[in-house]
C-alpha cells in the first residue's frame, strides 16, 4: 500500500481576521489528531512555548501531538520537512500571510505527497467591510474571499448580533460556499474517514456528523450524488467502490472533488452537517447512495 | 611601497581633487594631482603607466544586484538581449522562439550525458508578442532530454514532454498553474512556484545551483567586467544560515575576489521570524563585516514589479488589468521596518509601483514619530513610478532613490504600448526631479534582472532611450556628470559607505575603474559602448577577462 497523501486546508484571511487564534486552539487543543501547522508569513509562530516538547529541523513538535513550523524558508521545504516527519501527520494546515492569496498556496495541495482538501477564509464582522473598501488591501481581501470553499467568522460571541446578520447576509451575496458562524467549525471541516472514531471529539457542537458504507456506484454517480448535496452539508470526506474502481469522494464548502483512491481502502463515507443531521432532506440525499 | 598610476585622464567625482594621477599606497589614496607634481613630490613611488592612455574613475558602485546573476550562467542563456557572461563571452540575444530553439539544440548536443536536464533562462515572452513558448516547441529540440527553461521572471518554466513523462505530469495533474490544451493535456508551461515544482530535479537543480561558491565567485567576475568595485547583494540567501554566511566569507574575503560586497538581509527570504530577532542577527553579522564583506543592510519587499503586472499602482494597467500585489500588509510595514530603524541598521525598501511608495511614505512617518534620526539613508528601491508629490515627501523624509533606469532600454516600449501607457513611461526613473528636489540618487540594475554593467545603467538615465529608439521624458535625463556620481559616489552613500568609496579622494580605498575613452569625451550618447579594462580593488589589478 503506497503511503496516502497528507490531506491539506488552507487558512486566509486578511490581519486581525482571526486566524492565529483560530490555529493556537488547534495547536493546543485537545482533539487527539497529529496536525501539522505551516505558517507561511513572517512574525512568530505564536504558540505557547511551554507546550513545545521537542524540536526536529524547523519542526517543532507539541505536547497533543501536533506538530508546528515556519514557512521563511519557503513553502516547498516546510512541505518536505512536514512529509518526512515521523509519525506522519494525519492533516496540514497552511496559514496564509494577511495579504496572500489562499488559492495560489492551495496549489501545493496538488505536489506529490499532499492532497487539497480545501481553503477556509477566516472574516472577522468588526472590520471586514472596512477592508473590501480600503484603497490599498481592498483587492487583496475580495480576492481572498472569492477564493473561499468556506468562510468562517470569528469574534462571532463577542461582536453585536446585529452586525453579524448583516455582516452574514453580506457576505452570502459574493461568496460562492457556506459562511459559518464561530471559528470552532475548522475543527468539524478537517474531518477524516481514517479519524472516524474520533471525530466526535473535533466537531462543533453545532455540527452533526453521519457515517455510512456506501453502496457501490460509479463515478458519474457519485459526481451527481456530491452535486445534489443540501446546504446544510459542510463537508463529505471518504471512499466510495465501484466499477470505476475506488474514488476518494469530498466536499469541502462548495466545491466537490472525486478522484482515484487506493484501491484497497474500505467504503465509508463522513457526512458533517450545520444543524439538523437528521432533518429529511439530509436523511434523504444519504439514503441516495447508501 | 608606494605607487603613482599615471592616467590619459581621471576624474575623481571630488570637486574638490583633480589632477591625471593618483598616489596610492597600503590600498589607499594619498594623494591626487598632475602627474609631474606628484613625481617630483615622491621621488621614491614607483610609477605604474599601465594605463597611461586610459579614463580613470573611482570603481563603480552598484547598489541594487542579487549574487545569483553569477550562478544563473551556470544554465543557458536564452534571453532576449546580448547578455555577456562571467568569462567575458557575448551570448546574442533569442529574438524569436527559434532562435530559442536553435540555442538549446547547440547546448543540447554538447551534452555528453544523454539523461542530463538540460536548464536554460532568461525568456522573456513579453518580447514575442502573444507567441506563447510550449512543450512542443522544446520537443523540436529533444524528445528524451528532460529541459527545463525558467522565464526572466523566475515565476514561470517551460518544459518538454520528456521531463514531463519523468515527472508525471499529465492529463491528470489537476493544478491551477498547469495550463492544458483543449484535449485535457498539459502544454507544457508551469506557472508559480507550486507548479514549477513538479518539474523535479528540473526545479530545484536550477535554483539550488544560484547559492553556491562558483555562483559566487562568477558574480566577481561579472562585477569586475563591469568595472563594478563594491556591489550590494539585495537578497539571495538566508544570511541567518552560518552555511551561506560563511560561504559569502570564504569566497568575498579569499584574496582573488575583484569586488567588495554589502550583502543584505531579507527577512522574506529566510531567517528568523520575529522582527526584533531580524535586528539582533543583522547587528551580529555586521560584528563579521570586512574590508571586503559588509552586513548590515535589511531590505524588505512591498510589491512586484511593473512588467509582471505586479507593482502595485494608484491608477490601473492597461486593459484594466488587476493591480499588483503585497508582499507585506501596509498596515504592518510600520512595525515591521521599526526595529530595523531603531537598531541603527541601513533599510532599503523595494516599491516599484507609487501605491506601494505611499504605504511606505506612511509606514516610515509613523515608525519614525515623523522624526527620523538623522543621516539614516532608508532607501527606496527601484521607486519607478513614483510622482512628484511623492518625491517632495521623500525629501522632507531624507529619504534617498535608486532608480532602476535599465528599464527605459528593456521594457521602455512594453511600458508605453503594454503596461501604464505613455503619460506614465515618460516620467517614470524620475532622476532629474530627484536631484532637483535634493534626493540623494542612485540608478541600479537588478542584476540579474537586468545585465550588470554601470555604464549601460548610467546611458539610460542619461538618455532614457527605448530599444525601438523612442526618449522618454527628456527633460528627466541625466547630464554626464550628474550619471556618473549616481554610479559611484551617490550609490556609495545609500550604502553608508561613502566616506570610503565612491570617489578619487585623499584616505579612501584605492577602488578605481579603467575606461578605454574618457565619458566626457564621448558624451552622453555613447556611454554603453565604452570599453571596460580593468579595475583597481584596494591597490590591487583586477584586468577583464
Amino acid at each position: 500500500m503506497t503511503i496516502p497523501p497528507i490531506p491539506l486546508t488552507v487558512v486566509g484571511g486578511y490581519l486581525g481576521a482571526g486566524k492565529t487564534t483560530l490555529i493556537n486552539r488547534i495547536l493546543t487543543g485537545d482533539h487527539g489528531r497529529r496536525i501539522a501547522v505551516i505558517v507561511n508569513d513572517f512574525g512568530d509562530v505564536a504558540i505557547d512555548e511551554s507546550l513545545v516538547v521537542g524540536a526536529r529541523g524547523g519542526l517543532r513538535a507539541l505536547a497533543n501531538g501536533c506538530v508546528c513550523c515556519s514557512a521563511v524558508d519557503g513553502l516547498a521545504t516546510a512541505l518536505a520537512d512536514v512529509a518526512s516527519f515521523e509519525p506522519a501527520p494525519e492533516h496540514l494546515l497552511i496559514e496564509v500571510s494577511g495579504v496572500g492569496d489562499p488559492w495560489a498556496v492551495a496549489q501545493w495541495g496538488r505536489t506529490p505527497g499532499y492532497a487539497l482538501d480545501g481553503v477556509v477564509v477566516v472574516v472577522d464582522p468588526l472590520s471586514i467591510r472596512r477592508w473590501v473598501d480600503d484603497p490599498y488591501v481592498g483587492d487583496t481581501v475580495r480576492g481572498q474571499l472569492g477564493a473561499a470553499d468556506v468562510v468562517v467568522m470569528s469574534h462571532a460571541d463577542d461582536a453585536p448580533q446585529a452586525t453579524i446578520v448583516e455582516v452574514d447576509a453580506w457576505l452570502r451575496g459574493f461568496v460562492p460556499g457556506p459562511v459559518l458562524m464561530g471559528t470552532d467549525h475548522l475543527t468539524g471541516l478537517l474531518a477524516s474517514p481514517a479519524a472516524a472514531d474520533r471525530e466526535v471529539a473535533m466537531v462543533h457542537a453545532a455540527h452533526r456528523a453521519h457515517d455510512f458504507v456506501p453502496r457501490p456506484s460509479t463515478r458519474a454517480e457519485v459526481d451527481a450524488w456530491l452535486a445534489a448535496a443540501p446546504d446544510a452539508v459542510v463537508r463529505v470526506k471518504g471512499f466510495v467502490a465501484g466499477p470505476d474502481g475506488a474514488l476518494l469522494a469530498q466536499r469541502f464548502g462548495h466545491r466537490n472533488e472525486v478522484r482515484r483512491a487506493d484501491p484497497e481502502v474500505a467504503p465509508w463515507l463522513t457526512v458533517i452537517t450545520v444543524g439538523d443531521v437528521d432533518s429529511p432532506t439530509v436523511t434523504q440525499w444519504c439514503a441516495a447512495l447508501a | 611601497m608606494s605607487t603613482i598610476l599615471r592616467a590619459g585622464s581621471l576624474h575623481t567625482i571630488d570637486p574638490t581633487h583633480g589632477g591625471d594621477a593618483v598616489l596610492v599606497d597600503d590600498g589607499h589614496i594619498v594623494e591626487v594631482g598632475a602627474f609631474e607634481v606628484l613625481r617630483s613630490d615622491h621621488p621614491m613611488a614607483e610609477v605604474d603607466d599601465r594605463y597611461r592612455d586610459a579614463t580613470l574613475l573611482p570603481g563603480f558602485v552598484e547598489a541594487h544586484a542579487h549574487s545569483m546573476a553569477g550562478g544563473i550562467w551556470q544554465h543557458l542563456y536564452v534571453g532576449y538581449f546580448d547578455n555577456r557572461d562571467p568569462d567575458g563571452r557575448v551570448w546574442s540575444g533569442c529574438r524569436t522562439i527559434d532562435e530559442v530553439i536553435e540555442r538549446l539544440r547547440e547546448a543540447d548536443a554538447a551534452l555528453d550525458d544523454p539523461t542530463a536536464t538540460l536548464r536554460a533562462w532568461g525568456l522573456d515572452p513579453i518580447y514575442f508578442a502573444g507567441e506563447r513558448l510550449v512543450a512542443e516547441h522544446l520537443d523540436r529540440v529533444s524528445t528524451t532530454r528532460p529541459i527545463f527553461v525558467v522565464h526572466a521572471s523566475l515565476h514561470l518554466a517551460t518544459v518538454n514532454h520528456a521531463l514531463m513523462a519523468k515527472e508525471g505530469i499529465d492529463a491528470d495533474t489537476q493544478m491551477d498553474g498547469v495550463p492544458k490544451d483543449g484535449a485535457g493535456h498539459p502544454i507544457g508551461e508551469l506557472q508559480e512556484p507550486a507548479a514549477m515544482s513538479l518539474a523535479g530535479e528540473g526545479f530545484t537543480g536550477m535554483f539550488r545551483s544560484l547559492m553556491s561558491p562558483s555562483g559566487l565567485d562568477a558574480f566577481g567576475r561579472l562585477a569586475r567586467n563591469a568595472g563594478i568595485t563594491t556591489v550590494a547583494d539585495l537578497g539571495s540567501g538566508p544570511i541567518a544560515s552560518d552555511a551561506i554566511a560563511s560561504m559569502w566569507q570564504q569566497v568575498v574575503n579569499g584574496d582573488g575576489f575583484p569586488a567588495r560586497v554589502s550583502v543584505f538581509h531579507n527577512p522574506g527570504q529566510g531567517g528568523p521570524a520575529a522582527l526584533d530577532d531580524v535586528a539582533a542577527l543583522v547587528l551580529r553579522r555586521r560584528a563579521e563585516s570586512t574590508d571586503k564583506l559588509r552586513f548590515g543592510g535589511v531590505k524588505f519587499v512591498l510589491d512586484g514589479s511593473i512588467q509582471g503586472f505586479t507593482a502595485r499602482v494608484t491608477e490601473p494597467y492597461l486593459d484594466g488589468k488587476d493591480n499588483g500585489l503585497w508582499l507585506i500588509p501596509p498596515g504592518q510595514l510600520a512595525d515591521w521596518i521599526r526595529p530595523v530603524i531603531d537598531a541603527g541598521l541601513l533599510l532599503h525598501v523595494h516599491c516599484n509601483g507609487d501605491q506601494a511608495v505611499d504605504v511606505l511614505l506612511d509606514a516610515f512617518t509613523e515608525a519614525t514619530g515623523g522624526r527620523p534620526p538623522a543621516d539614516h539613508r532608508t532607501t527606496v528601491q527601484h521607486c519607478q513610478l513614483t510622482r512628484r508629490d511623492q518625491y517632495e515627501r521623500m525629501a522632507e523624509l531624507g529619504l534617498c532613490a535608486n532608480l532602476f533606469s535599465n528599464h527605459f532600454w528593456y521594457w521602455g516600449d512594453q511600458h508605453v504600448d503594454v503596461t501604464v501607457g505613455p503619460a506614465r513611461a515618460e516620467r517614470m526613473n524620475a532622476t532629474a526631479t530627484v536631484l532637483e528636489l535634493g534626493i540623494p540618487l542612485s540608478i541600479h540594475c537588478d542584476a540579474s534582472v537586468t545585465p550588470l554593467g554601470s555604464l549601460h545603467v548610467a546611458w539610460c538615465a542619461a538618455n532614457r532611450q527605448t530599444a525601438s529608439g523612442r526618449v522618454l521624458g527628456p527633460e528627466e535625463r541625466l547630464d554626464v556628470e550628474q550619471a556618473l556620481h549616481a554610479i559611484t559616489l551617490g550609490a556609495a552613500h545609500q550604502l553608508r559607505m561613502d566616506d570610503e568609496i565612491g570617489s578619487i579622494t585623499p584616505g579612501k580605498r584605492a577602488d578605481l575603474v579603467a575606461l578605454d575613452a574618457d565619458p566626457f569625451a564621448v558624451g552622453a550618447a555613447g556611454l554603453r559602448d565604452i570599453g571596460v579594462l580593468g579595475t583597481v580593488l584596494g591597490g590591487q589589478h583586477h584586468p577583464v577577462g
